[in-house]
């Protein structure tokens, strides 16, 4: 009776799975992986904080942040095997030529073997991986870098293992009797390795690679524990992350990593990591075992088709199976049926566009909204009004329907309308002798609440921040917390608790300042002190000071109470907004006004609005698609966010719960883009698909795309709604907004093109 | 005889070139990716040629703090190795009664087991422990380091993977042994089951055994980089990792040192019980 490999079959079935589930997560879960639920209320009105339990909706709970861990483990599935399979294929390359080479009785090879298996067998693989994955030059790689970065050092310290067994299978082949005939028949050495060595050893080079796939699982799980893993931590402050450094990608070593922690708290976060890694290790270990069982059969039709694939694949022999075609076709036909469809898939030429982004448009408004005549285009100024005219005229021509409360206009008036009319900061370090700090590259103000102080200042460094506020905030009334790593959303928190008998409270930023004076956040409005952020050069400055002296004036003054104008056009879909939801587009379109006249806020508004602008008019061009689309322009996006705000209270959205908001951040200054669905809400699957149609766009296009929290008022004024959100921002932003770089000198014409098809694309495959 | 000495030196000298890699590595490591190394070596090696290994960046003596760990984690390597080998020993003989080569055994002893992640087991035992104590039930300690009670979790969790290993090798070469015409021989001369297998194959096989403890040592000292950091055992590796995180280059040197001298230990342990096996065997063949 013929005996049933058990193990070869139970391993495809796991590698199969293993490989489905990367190539299409879709089928295996609806959840988005990236999506976040810090605190949630339910509806008997109980507030609940992540991790939450395993329930019906999130089987195996959520992690710290509140993002699916299932979701998360399904997700991640895909990166842990890049980085196994290309370890692996590293192993292989290391191993093979030097396994080969030592088994012919190069003695080099041999030398070089012989050291790597030694230095293997004797040093665990953990320790060096530990030692080397920890130089900081390693360690500080982004995530693609690092995911090769590690996936060579991987290999680096297990190729002698596998070339040691290499060469004494090729010693052992070489000693076959059959060898001898070859070698009487006048082959050469490298005709020996390719003819008749290489197809004997293919079988075990399967076995071997199986194998060395499972220790790369095992070592990514072990290295997990030391918290040593794909991509490095990057420090997130969104309203859901709070300021914490977070591992954004999910990958099975970084999940394990960040939760091992919890584990006696939270048991339910470790558990399905671990035997997820032990079901891909089971199944190359299966696998490997299988194989082996296989090849040790006689006469097995497995082994003889393994042996066949370095004939199958030789250029020769497609040539003379080519030639054969007329007497003997099938062989011929099927090589040249698979040689073409490979030719096709690699140089056939790719779609850049669904439909044609006018660039050219966006790129004259952009320039035209930058220009002196619009002022920076300032809230409440004539600069911003003449931009709000030219938005409008522009979709009312194209024939988009007005959706604002009059016309295209949804106004708004602004329940603090204080502007600061004078400040000045100085810090001595022995009362005596101050240094005038400079607005903009010293320092930044955060809100709108005067003080005039002179006295000294507590320097609260990390470990002294009070995390209940209290008198343990420092005795004086100025306060200077050294909060680089706290992040605004965390510190907005802390400040509602601290006690608010001080006069000001200072926090130091991770970054220097090359900007302007005032970043307004709605973080900070209700907490009745002023907030101000030092440059990060600072940090070094105020450090190991026994004494710390402030002398700060900062006085506001109530403005008459200017208009804000909100702009909103529709494309109505041939389904019932209604009832089958629709999406919203959002784009600011103000600007800081000219603080500098350089700065006239080319990419905090003029550009996502003119991008968002002409995809709206290729739509209109298009035809009416499936789905409405609301196009949104904020105003006061500068000041706390207001407009955005305003919206989350306009009518005009009623009835979008459970819909899509997709809101542009600065997009157009660069080739690549962050994008943020952390807000996804999970009941709206336009957002989980609206994510992949982007990144697969932008990917298209040659874009480079990365998952990220990112900073939106206006995605969380939307979520107040119950909105589920795209957020998409130019990873260059950072250095570009509110600085002196934030004008025409960095806008290209191809930046504009590829930011925009990318939109429009993906815009054009989730509404038609 | 000359070729067999040569093979030692290059063995030798391999494994102090990948030490001395490793040494540069962290090094490097530890002083924040600078590869500029060579002031650090010098300022070390007068430390050295001093007859200390340096202060930490505590204060304290490298010395001391090595000594003080040195016993811990030798007690706790030297009770897993002994504890893994028996259990696997006596494991691979059980399913190897009568010859058996059934695949399932080898599944069972080989694929399956490898495959488990050894964390996994180190937090089945404290989360079983953590059951236990939470229903008011007797239960050892899930950390920590001070009373016996403390060692049985480390040992458990680091003797199950060499246990395995040491049951499959057990296995095999039973198996093997099973083959051999000795065997039938004594089946012939009607010797029962058991004493077919608990003195002709134990005696063929003891050598065998005892040679491949060896292989045991680097899984082990792998092992107890997590066993100890995983059950907060203070012991050198644990510290290992303390070091490289604070970049205390003395004291990681002082651990890797203390590290390789638990390794030579147990190499030296298993190599005085291969030479009282020969010398026994020698006695009962007299």
């Amino acid at each position: 009776m013929k005996k049933i490999n058990i193990p070869l079959i139970a391993g495809i079935f796991i590698v199969l799975t293993l490989a489905a589930v990367s190539f299409f997560p879709d089928i295996f879960t609806n959840a988005d992986p990236y999506s976040m639920l810090s605190v949630f209320v339910d509806k008997s009105g109980e507030m609940h904080s992540a991790p939450y339990p395993p329930s019906v909706i999130r089987p195996l709970g959520t992690d710290e942040l509140g993002r699916n861990v299932y979701s998360q483990i399904i997700y991640g599935t895909s990166q842990t095997m890049t980085i196994v399979l290309i370890a692996a294929a590293a192993i292989l390359l290391l191993s093979f030529p030097l396994g080969m080479a030592a088994g012919f009785g190069s003695k080099p090879g041999i030398w070089l073997l012989s050291v790597a298996n030694i230095t293997s067998s004797a040093i665990p693989a953990l320790l060096l991986c530990v030692v080397i994955l920890n130089l900081p030059s390693i360690s500080s790689l982004n995530r693609e870098s690092s995911l090769y970065a590690f996936s060579l050092v991987i290999a680096a310290v297990g190729f002698g293992r596998m070339g040691t067994l290499i060469r004494h299978r090729v010693e052992f082949i070489l000693s076959q009797p059959f060898i001898e005939g070859q070698v009487v028949m006048g082959k050469n050495r490298l005709q020996l390795a390719f003819q008749n060595v290489l197809p004997h050893l293919l079988p075990d080079i399967m076995v071997y690679l199986s194998l060395e796939a499972g220790r790369t699982l095992f070592l990514l799980c072990q290295l997990g524990v030391f918290n040593i893993f794909v991509g490095n931590l990057r420090f997130e402050d969104t309203k859901e992350t709070l300021g914490r450094s977070v591992a954004y990608e999910p990958e099975w070593g970084t999940l394990l990593g960040t939760t091992i922690k919890l584990f006696k708290v939270y048991p339910w976060l470790v558990f399905p990591l671990i035997a997820a890694f032990f079901f891909g290790i089971l199944g190359f270990n299966l696998l490997a075992e299988g194989l082996r069982t296989e090849f040790e059969k006689k006469n097995s039709h497995f082994i003889n088709s393994v042996k066949k694939i370095p004939y199958f694949l030789s250029p020769r022999m497609f040539v003379k199976d080519v030639r054969q075609i007329p007497g003997r076709p099938l062989p011929g036909l099927i090589k040249l049926a698979v040689v073409t469809v490979l030719l096709l898939a690699v140089f056939f030429p790719r779609q850049f566009a669904y439909y044609p982004f006018d660039y050219k448009a966006a790129f004259n408004e952009i320039r035209e909204l930058s220009s002196d005549k619009y002022e920076g285009r300032r809230s409440g100024t004539a600069g911003r009004d003449l931009a709000a005219e030219l938005i409008e005229t522009e979709l009312r021509e194209a024939g988009i329907e007005p959706g604002g409360s009059s016309g295209f206009y949804n106004e708004f008036r602004l329940d603090d309308n204080r502007m600061i009319t004078k400040q000045s900061l100085s810090i001595s370090f022995d009362g005596e002798s101050y240094e005038e700090l400079k607005p903009g590259t010293d320092y930044r103000v955060m809100n709108f609440e005067p003080v005039s102080y002179s006295g000294e200042a507590d320097i609260l460094s990390e470990a002294r921040i009070p995390s209940d506020g209290g008198d343990s905030a420092g005795g004086n009334p100025v306060s200077i917390f050294m909060t680089e790593k706290t992040g605004k959303w965390n510190f907005a928190i802390m400040m509602d608790r601290i006690s608010k008998n001080k006069a000001a409270v200072f926090t130091v930023s991770p970054e220097d300042f090359s900007g302007l004076s005032m970043e307004s956040d709605i973080n900070y409005a209700n907490i009745g002190i002023p907030v101000i952020q030092l440059s990060g050069k600072w940090k070094n400055n105020l450090q190991n000071r026994e004494k710390t002296y402030v002398r700060i004036v900062i006085q506001t003054a109530r403005s008459e109470s200017p208009t804000g104008k909100n702009i909103v056009g529709i494309i109505p879909g041939t389904e019932d907004s209604a009832k089958d939801g629709f999406i919203v587009v959002g784009a600011s379109y103000d600007g800081i006004g000219r603080q500098s006249s350089e700065c006239p806020g080319t990419f905090e508004g003029a550009s996502p609005a003119s991008i968002s602008l002409e995809a709206a008019k290729a739509i209109m061009l298009k035809g009416k698609p499936r789905k409405t689309v609301v196009f949104m322009f904020w105003d006061y996006s500068d000041r706390y966010s207001c407009g955005a705000y305003e919206a989350g209270r306009f009518s005009g959205l009623d009835g979008s719960e459970g819909n899509l908001y997709i809101d542009l951040k600065y997009i157009g200054s660069g080739k690549q883009v962050l994008i943020d669905s952390s807000r996804n809400s999970g009941i709206t699957p336009e957002a989980r698909h609206f994510t992949s149609l982007l990144k697969n766009e932008y990917k298209r296009l040659g874009m480079r795309v990365e998952m990220g929290a990112v900073q939106s008022p206006e995605a969380d004024a939307m979520r107040q709604r119950d909105m589920s959100s795209v957020v998409i921002e130019a990873v260059e932003s950072s250095d570009i907004i509110k600085t002196a770089n934030d004008n025409t000198g960095l806008l290209t014409e191809e930046n504009v093109k590829y930011n925009g098809q990318a939109l429009l694309n993906a815009l054009i495959k989730l509404i038609y | 005889m000359k070729s067999k000495t040569s093979e030692k030196i290059f063995k030798a000298s391999s494994i102090l070139t990948s030490l001395l890699l490793v040494l540069a590595l962290a090094f490097i490591s530890l002083n924040n990716g600078k590869a500029n190394i060579i002031p650090l070596l010098k300022g070390y090696m007068s430390v050295l040629l001093s007859g200390s290994l340096g202060k930490t960046i505590h204060g304290g003596s490298v010395i001391t703090e090595v000594l003080v760990r040195f016993p811990r984690t030798l007690i706790l390597s030297m009770l897993s190795l002994v504890a893994g080998t028996f259990c696997g020993v006596l494991t691979g003989m059980l399913f190897s009664f009568g010859g058996s080569k059934r695949k399932t055994i080898q599944l069972l002893t080989n694929t399956i087991p490898v495959s488990i992640p050894d964390v996994l087991i180190i937090l089945l035992l404290q989360l079983a422990m953590g059951l236990l104590n939470r229903h008011g039930l007797p239960h050892l300690p899930v950390t920590g380091y001070g009373n016996p009670g403390n060692l049985v979790l480390p040992v458990l969790s680091l003797s199950i993977t060499p246990c395995f290993y040491m049951a499959r090798i057990t296995y095999a070469y039973s198996s093997e042994t099973y083959a051999e015409k000795f065997i039938l021989t004594a089946r012939a001369k009607g010797c029962s089951a058991s004493r077919i297998h608990w003195v002709h194959v134990w005696r063929r096989v003891r050598p065998q055994i005892i040679e491949s403890v060896y292989g045991l040592i680097p899984l082990l000292i792998s092992n107890l980089l997590l066993v100890e950091k995983m059950f907060i055992y203070p012991g050198l590796s644990y510290n290992l990792f303390r070091a490289l995180k604070e970049s205390d280059i003395y004291m990681f040197i002082g651990l890797t040192m203390g590290l390789a001298a638990v390794y030579s230990l147990s190499v030296l342990a298993v190599w005085v019980c291969r030479k009282i096996d020969f010398a026994y065997g020698r006695a009962e063949s007299r």
